[in-house]
């Protein structure tokens, strides 16, 4: 019937044009991380030769103690970064959402600030704050500049969340005898529930993508994964770097491939998915 | 009904955001109105003046060409893998989604060093024409303004389709039918239906994508050389190697407040609510 | 004239349209009524283009649509929906056709205007989609698609977004419209009163084939089935066991050795039962029992279901079956008719010549 959403016998989206573009935008972004994938298996130092299929540079990796270090601050990071970021971002949400403060178009402004402003802006102020404070960069002032950029993201996340959440259910609740604390507990924390663990996991994921502000803030010994990588870039291009970055690919896969299989609804189509993703 | 006592929820996360948000920034902005980070000498415009400096401008011109570009190019290439994935059936939607995503959420980093693999004196693409002896000599493909643009499209393509779809899927595909019904081909149904109905989802990915790009970095200092150096490079310079923060501080002002009056211009528009979290 | 011959519409293994023919003269006022999902929309957007069949074809005035796409088929639709351009002004949604078609500003100005006057909304040209009213979004699509003078307007249950007494109005509005132009219209509805009251000819559709076509008064009074029966009005069944033809008239069985005259023909070729069905309207209540040439059971009341002009009484007959019965409670002289009660013991009667027999 007209269900049919946006499929359709007129071929829209079917031009020439159009598959050509999309064939060769998917190539564009495909070709540069299959090649990496292809050379982390390479025997040879050099990616203009082929010297056969070789494990050796996960061999490599396994063995670089510097680089495990790295993973282990990069992860130290992300999990206080989405627990502090989480929290702090769903009382913004809650708070905003369900009040109508004096200055509510001022605390929406500043919300939005983190995600507007280029990073390497809020990477500068916050290594000045840190420097003009004395205090000493380490893990800890990195993932409160990490949490500084990530209670944004993870508030509007939820707020999307919120947006859609009926009140009558609230007022239904407490008709029914629930007080304001079982309100919370019963009836909106569920309902609100995906869109904080959505938050929780974007939160999780800018943390290890981070690069920029993470170089900016963080002191010695506290290298994360993205410097680590950064570095090894910068001063000698190893075949290391397609191993580590294969398995970066894979964790990418899988995770996009977790959130694919939880939202088991595939006719929400595209929207729905990166409603909750990103 | 409403919850009274949760209005102090506001508290926590706002006196966390003025600490490590609004605190920095008017940091950075004291800093950028004094001589050479020393706060007794008393205030002096001189900072932002250099950056009028041929030098200086010439760098935050290409910054801002770099990044149109890119942003020129992420749409030229976004929009119809948009469109394509908004009207495919569910199936194929679903898989074309995925294959967007896996880049999204693949390391940034990562994504730009591939490039390298490809491009270097010794990449694949100077390796392949050697070998069809189109070329004598390995182009130079690395550390080129060309290298910086291609660099930029790749690594924010996803945040210009992502939009895009949100739009697309957005709008009533009975509108495209009625269109043909009343006689357009399936191009002028895009051109005078679709395309107006996605223009919000067009500012959207393109500020997504020319604003990290007009602040970008990583992409310049991995793919570029010295003539293609954006203003983040300069900015970086100014705090880790030449130390002049006052400098550094008015640069990322500059850039700051340019990026604030082109989002808050297109919002005043009323064209469309810049809604992120939509998007995210 | 439109012809569909053995049109077949297939999503996946499920047959939404299956061998469908139909004819709709010019001119005429034709509706496609039946249930959500009997395949109505997808004969409508078969016709407009939108869908592909996969079997059959479709002829206008003899000329096989099936390799002309969508936009350059002499058919216009108007959406449920509306699908109006919400980027567009009134003037310049009506206009679209016109301009795709590269028509002169003149000519575009005059015809859009005459439209805008033939739905009555001049005035309104200037004003943006978002802020019309439903009625009036209604009357700009129609504007839009009958502003190209297309030789069949298709119109996908234009009513149903409107409150009950604009569809009343839209009703009637619609009619003349379509009596003042003379296009053909192909109107789908699931509801039999828009149906009944606007069409020249009904083809009630059920599971991708239609049931029955013919008149309102055909399809009201003489229903071929007890589908069509059921969903046009209300009706009561009544189970036969065995039908005896006599040289006036049948007698027709029920169980519990019951029986009553009728002079309706028996279908023929049925499958299983056959069902006796007879409108609330056409069955009275007496205390004195039947007249001559009426057929009359004893009944007990149940219920009444007062409407104010109007109650169904619900009655149980003697050894048997639930019936409803319409009973006037005014008459036009101003004198009161005869009142029944709850509970009372009453009989039913209904004349030999009313009802039809129905095949399963």
């Amino acid at each position: 019937m007209s269900d049919l959403g946006h499929q359709n016998d007129l071929a829209f989206g079917r031009g020439f044009t159009v598959r050509i573009i999309t064939i060769g935008g998917l190539f564009f972004l495909y070709i540069p991380i299959i090649i990496l994938i292809i050379f982390s298996f390479n025997a040879s130092r050099f990616s203009s030769q082929w010297g056969g299929f070789s494990l050796k540079w996960y061999v490599t990796m396994i063995q670089d103690g510097a680089l495990w270090s790295a993973i282990r601050n990069t992860l130290i990071i992300a999990i206080s970064n989405a627990v502090l970021s989480t929290i702090l971002g769903t009382l913004a949400a809650l708070a905003l959402s369900r009040h109508r403060y004096r200055f509510s178009g001022l605390y929406h402004k500043v919300l939005h600030m983190p995600i507007i402003i280029p990073d390497i802006v809020q990477a500068v102020s916050l290594l000045m704050l840190f420097v003009f404070f004395n205090f000493t960069l380490g893990l800890v002032s990195v993932i409160l500049a990490h949490a500084s950029f990530s209670i944004s993201f993870v508030a509007l996340v939820v707020m999307a969340r919120l947006a859609g959440f009926d009140n009558r259910l609230e007022e239904a609740a407490m008709d029914l005898g629930a007080n304001r604390w079982q309100v919370f507990q019963k009836v909106i924390l569920p309902n609100i529930f995906p869109g904080i663990l959505a938050g929780a996991l974007l939160a999780f994921t800018l943390s290890i993508d981070d690069f920029v502000i993470t170089f900016f803030t963080t002191g010695v010994g506290s290298t994360t994964l993205p410097l680590k990588i950064y570095s090894m870039i910068k001063f000698g291009i190893t075949p290391e770097i397609n191993a580590i970055s294969t398995l970066l690919v894979v964790f990418s896969i899988a995770a996009v491939s977790a959130i694919h299989f939880f939202e088991k609804n595939p006719k929400t189509g595209g929207k729905a998915h990166v409603k909750n993703i990103t | 009904m409403r919850i009274r006592e949760s209005q102090a929820l506001i508290l926590p996360p706002f006196f966390f955001l003025v600490i490590f948000f609004i605190l920095p920034v008017i940091i950075i902005l004291v800093l950028s109105l004094t001589h050479n980070k020393d706060l007794t000498a008393g205030i002096t415009l001189e900072n932002y003046t250099r950056i009028f400096d041929p030098l200086y401008l010439q760098v935050l011109i290409r910054s801002v060409v770099y990044a149109g570009l890119a942003t020129l190019f992420a749409l030229l290439i976004g929009f119809p893998l948009a469109y394509f994935i908004s009207f495919a059936n569910s199936r194929l939607k679903m898989m074309f989604m995925f294959l967007v995503l896996v880049p999204f959420w693949t390391n940034f980093l990562v994504r730009i060093f591939a490039w390298l693999t490809i491009l270097g004196r010794q990449g694949l693409i100077n390796s392949f024409l050697l070998w069809t002896g189109i070329i004598q000599d390995p182009l130079q493909l690395l550390h080129t303004p060309g290298a910086v643009i291609l660099g930029l499209i790749y690594g924010e393509l996803p945040f210009m389709v992502l939009p895009l779809i949100a739009a697309l899927d957005r709008m009533d595909v009975s509108l495209l039918e009625a269109a043909t019904d009343l006689g357009a081909s399936r191009f002028q149904a895009f051109q005078r239906i679709a395309l107006p109905l996605s223009i919000p989802g067009v500012i959207a990915g393109s500020i997504f994508v020319f604003i990290p790009a007009l602040g970008s970095f990583v992409v310049p200092d991995i793919l570029g050389g010295s003539d293609s150096f954006m203003v983040g490079n300069t900015i970086k310079n100014q705090f880790m190697t030449v130390r002049d923060w006052s400098f550094g501080s008015s640069l990322s002002m500059m850039l700051m407040l340019a990026v604030l009056f082109g989002v808050s211009a297109y919002l005043k528009k009323g064209s469309g609510d810049l809604n992120m979290g939509e998007y995210l | 004239m439109l012809e569909l011959r053995g049109l077949t519409k297939l999503y996946g293994d499920f047959p939404a349209v299956k061998d469908l023919d139909l004819v709709v003269q010019d001119s005429e006022f034709f509706c496609l009524l039946g249930p959500s999902g009997c395949g109505k929309t997808t004969t409508l957007r078969m016709i407009a283009g939108f869908e592909q069949p996969d079997a059959g074809e479709i002829l206008l005035n003899g000329n096989n649509l099936s390799r002309i796409p969508a936009h350059k088929r002499d058919i216009n639709t108007v959406f449920q929906s509306y699908a109006l351009f919400p980027h567009l002004s009134v003037f310049e949604n009506i206009a679209f056709g016109l301009r795709i078609s590269k028509r002169h500003e003149d000519e575009i100005s005059d015809r859009v205007n005459a439209m805008l006057k033939l739905v009555a909304l001049d005035g309104f040209e200037g004003r943006m989609p978002g802020r019309l009213s439903g009625g009036q979004q209604q009357r700009v699509t129609l504007a839009r698609a009958l502003v190209n003078e297309p030789k069949i307007l298709l119109l996908d249950e234009p009513l149903a977004a409107l409150d009950a007494k604009l569809r009343l109005q839209m009703q009637v509005e619609l009619s003349n419209i379509q009596r003042q132009i003379g296009i053909t219209f192909i109107f789908i509805t699931h509801n039999q009163e828009e149906a009944l009251t606007m069409a020249d000819r009904i083809a009630v559709m059920d599971q991708g084939h239609i049931c029955q076509i013919g008149g309102p008064d055909d399809i009201y009074l003489r229903p071929n089935s007890k589908f069509v029966a059921d969903f046009i009005g209300q009706m009561n069944f009544i189970k036969t066991s065995k039908i005896v033809s006599h040289t006036e008239s049948n007698e027709i069985f029920l169980a519990g050795e019951r029986s009553f005259l009728s002079t309706q023909p028996i279908p023929e070729n049925h499958r299983g039962d056959i069902f006796f069905g007879i409108r609330p309207e056409q069955l009275r209540m007496s205390r004195s029992g039947p007249l001559t040439r009426e057929n009359g059971f004893r009944a007990h009341i149940l219920n009444e279901i007062y409407y104010g002009d109007s109650s169904i009484f619900v009655v149980e007959l003697e050894k048997g079956e639930t019936v409803s019965i319409m009973h006037q409670n005014y008459m036009p002289s101003g004198s009161n008719p005869e009142s029944f009660l709850e509970g009372e013991d009453i009989f039913v009667c209904w004349g030999i010549q009313a009802g039809c027999l129905l095949p399963e």
